[in-house]
């Protein structure tokens, strides 16, 4: 007779998951290993990109503090793209690159399972996030003690900070389900790239050609247009940051600004969890057979 | 311990295996023989359970492979012939990575990886990268991963390729200290002498089918059902050729080569009619250099097997 697991049974096997998933995940190595190949760079390579960085990062700062415009805006584009280049490059390959590599036969056969897999894969570049993201708070945070920075009271950069985690993590689970659909890592960057490419420009300069849609404005645009621009990080930046007026929106009303994208952004996120954990169960189980 | 019957794999109108059987036990060491093609990395991996067979069946400890992959899974070690190994990552790191993906407990760990990197002498390499080390040493780590778990059975998929005869050497004597150790090993290669000193079953693939597979004493036995003696003598064989008609134990002679006074006999007699013939030989007069009997090797019999002398 099936006799379903009681409610502290359950309980146990959910807390079982997350110390497998979350705690003692053997993936969560992957990081290890990818600061190793920073490291082999040699001593005189490391001291030279960390003191150029340095330099530029104390500049930014100073340029903060000192400087006769508000930084939000620039600092904020600059974490997007930073965030948009760097998520799809280290993520292109994790799970092609195995493939490729011939390491992923033996890594379905150990007793891995396929949220292990996924969640060691996000958790390193979740780090690169929040690495990029606090790196980017600190001067947006000292130029709040510029007296010619706009509003200090102005909250609203630190939803934006919300929207790019968002953004980057749509990013890294697009990109991780694109690696676990294709065989080859060229494939896969090709595919990622393109479709960056295709959602953030081609298909909103198409649409506004074919449809004589005047850019600039989105006040009058028609509401498929309003959903491009609305989900397009690049786009919805400005009137975030409030450098640039957003206008009636017959979608968004202006003080919400911000917490639809985030909640598209994390929805499709989950969405590509799910297809990416459906595609490794259908790598990891040729044959029939549950886990 | 594993059991196929009638194991079959077919890719659209290619049949990959047909109905392939075999029963091993432990400790068993079988070599899988055939050309490149023949199935043998097929059967394999669908042992492995990383491909699923058409029809048929297998198991391994009694737990069929196609309805229970995943409680298969810990109890082999699977090596496939062209294997991948991680950049930037110490020998034991690599080790004690799989050791957690087994979920070997944390606290029993140092002691198995120091174990298998012992067993597959890799002690030293220990704190060594594994891009670093030698084909033949990473072939040794890649089989020291399959070990972590202390799987039942292990699948080497060409163990042997690409390595140097000395590094071919060491990895036989381990997969033999491995069959010692109890474990059931499948090793596929298409190079026979590779196999012959350790393998105590042998099965032979062409084309998906398997021809044959027994004990290698009994499948020699099969194809060659009287003993062959190799005599050499050091003159003229006339005399030794009048002298074996009068035995009925020999069947037939053959002589290999007339200007080194060598022939080969065959004899359907026991080992003491063996000592009979050549004491009467000798005290015939004829001056014999040799004596021996002449047995088949793995390459006599891949040759008689695949072109069709044994059914």
């Amino acid at each position: 007779m099936n006799v379903l697991p009681s409610h502290s049974g359950r309980r146990e096997s959910f807390k079982n998951w997350l110390r497998l998933t979350l705690v003692d995940n053997p993936m969560f190595d992957e990081s290890k290993r990818e600061q190793r190949r920073f490291l082999r760079y040699g001593l005189a390579m490391r001291i030279v990109i960390l003191a150029l960085f340095a330099m530029f990062y104390l500049w930014l700062i100073l340029e903060s503090y000192l400087g006769h415009t508000d930084g939000s805006e620039p600092f904020c584009y600059l974490e997007l793209v930073l965030l948009t280049l760097a998520l799809p490059a280290s993520i292109y390959g994790s799970i092609s690159g195995e493939r490729e590599r011939a390491t992923w036969d033996a890594l379905v056969l150990t007793r891995l399972t396929a949220s292990q897999i996924i969640f060691g894969k996000l958790i390193w570049r979740m780090r690169i996030i929040a690495l990029i993201v606090v790196l980017s708070i600190i001067p947006i945070i000292v130029s709040r003690f510029n007296p010619d920075s706009y509003d200090t009271t102005n909250w609203m950069v630190f939803r934006t900070q919300l929207v790019l985690c968002s953004w980057s993590l749509l990013l890294c689970t697009f990109g991780l389900w694109v690696s676990s659909s294709t065989k080859r890592s060229i494939t896969s960057l090709a595919v990622i790239t393109g479709s960056l490419i295709g959602v953030l420009l081609a298909l909103p300069v198409l649409y506004a050609m074919f449809t004589n849609m005047v850019s600039g404005s989105q006040t009058n645009a028609d509401p498929i247009s309003q959903v491009m621009y609305t989900l397009n990080p690049f786009v919805c930046m400005g009137p975030l940051l409030g450098t640039r007026p957003y206008g009636d929106s017959p979608l968004i009303a202006g003080g919400e600004f911000g917490y639809p994208q985030i909640a598209v952004f994390l929805g499709l996120a989950l969405l590509f969890i799910v297809f990416t954990y459906w595609r490794i169960i259908r790598l990891e189980r040729p044959i029939r057979g549950m886990r | 311990m594993l059991v196929l019957n009638n194991l079959r794999k077919v890719y659209g109108t290619l049949t990959a295996v047909e109905g392939t059987s075999l029963t091993l036990l432990p400790g068993d060491i079988f070599g899988f023989i055939g050309p490149n093609g023949a199935g043998k990395t097929t059967t394999i991996k669908m042992l492995a359970t990383l491909i699923s067979p058409t029809s048929g069946t297998a198991s391994i400890d009694g737990i069929d492979v196609i309805a229970h992959p995943l409680e298969v899974r810990p109890l082999i070690g699977y090596m496939p012939d062209s294997f991948g190994l991680y950049d930037d990552i110490k020998a034991w790191e690599y080790l004690d990575f799989f050791a957690s993906a087994y979920r070997v407990p944390k606290a029993d760990r140092p002691s198995i990886i120091e174990n298998v990197l012992e067993l597959t002498d890799l002690t030293t390499k220990k704190d060594a990268y594994v891009q670093t080390l030698s084909r033949g040493m990473q072939q040794r780590l890649c089989l020291a991963k399959c070990l972590v778990h202390d799987p039942k059975v292990l699948l080497l998929d060409e163990p042997a390729s690409g390595l140097d005869p000395r590094a071919r050497v060491e990895i036989k004597e381990l997969i033999s200290e491995l069959g010692r150790m109890g474990k059931t090993i499948i090793v596929s290669s298409h190079i026979l002498p590779e196999l012959a000193d350790f393998c105590n079953k042998i099965g032979i693939m062409e084309r998906g089918k398997m021809l044959v597979s027994d004990r290698v004493e009994s499948i020699v036995q099969r194809l060659q059902p009287s003993k062959k003696l190799a005599i050499k003598a050091l003159g003229a064989l006339d005399g030794i050729r009048l002298a074996l008609d009068s035995y009925p134990e020999v069947t037939g002679v053959t002589v290999i080569d007339e200007n080194s006074y060598s022939l080969l006999i065959d004899f359907s007699g026991d080992t003491t009619a063996q000592c009979v013939l050549l004491r009467a030989l000798i005290e015939g007069g004829h001056q014999i250099s040799s004596f021996h009997e002449t047995r088949m090797d793995l390459e006599d019999v891949f040759l008689r097997v695949t072109t069709g002398s044994v059914q």
